[in-house]
């Protein structure tokens, strides 16, 4: 585990520690130090993510309930969105621009009202039926994402 | 600081990389001059400084990194972060019974 690059993080390590001495170093766990520097509530901003979605099939109805949608998910509810779309809980470093393929929303009609959005993450696409009230929009994504093994495929 | 990080972290310095979960790890592609070596151990000051002030600076490196900034031993979890499919088959030989 140590060979690749060892040199490189001895040198990250000792300027770490000539601020952070051993002594107050062993004070911390790992993911205590973890929540300083990164923290551990991490999530995006709806904002950063919406300039840089593409939409297939949509009207301006359904773009907007999605996005309403959205704009109500907690931190955590869109962590999970991101990651039921795309497989990673995170953006891309630098911004939403760098994620390839964009993030799609293809409304469907052959998928029914009844069913989940699926989502094909090889292509960062989510299947939304165009059937969708408001409500379903709502209901129906919250229980996809929250839910482990959700409707993958491809 | 923060804006030090997040030029650092730019793919064309060839300093670090971003792991398959998206997370920070030093770039496999570092160079080892002394020049390089030195941006290293810079960048480690800024980070030890900005603990001490309390500032989080946003970036979220691998499980591992924290591990060798507080110079502890790896323990399991932090081959997994390095390395997933590693430490799958390491597990799988660990737990495989020899039928």
């Amino acid at each position: 585990m140590n060979s690749k690059s060892n040199l490189q993080y001895q040198n990250l390590v000792g300027g770490f520690e000539s601020m952070i001495s051993k002594k107050y170093a062993r004070l911390f766990s790992p993911s205590e130090l973890k929540s300083v520097i990164y923290g551990d509530n991490h999530t995006f901003m709806i904002s950063d993510l919406k300039p840089y979605v593409v939409y297939e099939n949509g009207n301006r109805k359904l773009i907007q309930y999605f996005w309403q949608v959205l704009e109500e998910f907690t931190p955590k509810e869109r962590n999970d969105f991101l990651f039921y779309v795309t497989s990673s809980h995170r953006p891309p470093i630098g911004g939403f621009q760098y994620l390839n393929p964009a993030l799609r929303v293809k409304f469907s009609d052959s998928l029914p009202r009844t069913s989940l959005p699926e989502a094909g993450t090889c292509f960062n696409t989510l299947y939304v039926p165009n059937s969708y009230s408001l409500n379903d929009m709502r209901e129906k994504i919250k229980t996809a994402i929250s839910l482990n093994d959700g409707f993958f495929f491809a | 600081m923060e804006e030090i990080w997040r030029e650092a972290l730019k793919s064309e310095y060839s300093l670090f990389e971003e792991t398959d979960k998206g997370e920070v790890i030093i770039s496999s592609s570092s160079k080892e001059d002394p020049q390089t070596l030195n941006t290293f151990f810079q960048l480690g000051r800024i980070l030890g400084k900005a603990v001490l002030l309390g500032l989080s600076l946003d970036v979220p490196f691998a499980d591992f990194v924290y591990t060798k900034l507080l110079m502890r031993k790896p323990v399991e979890g932090d081959l997994k972060s390095l390395d997933p499919t590693l430490y799958k088959n390491l597990q799988w030989l660990q737990n495989y019974d020899g039928k």
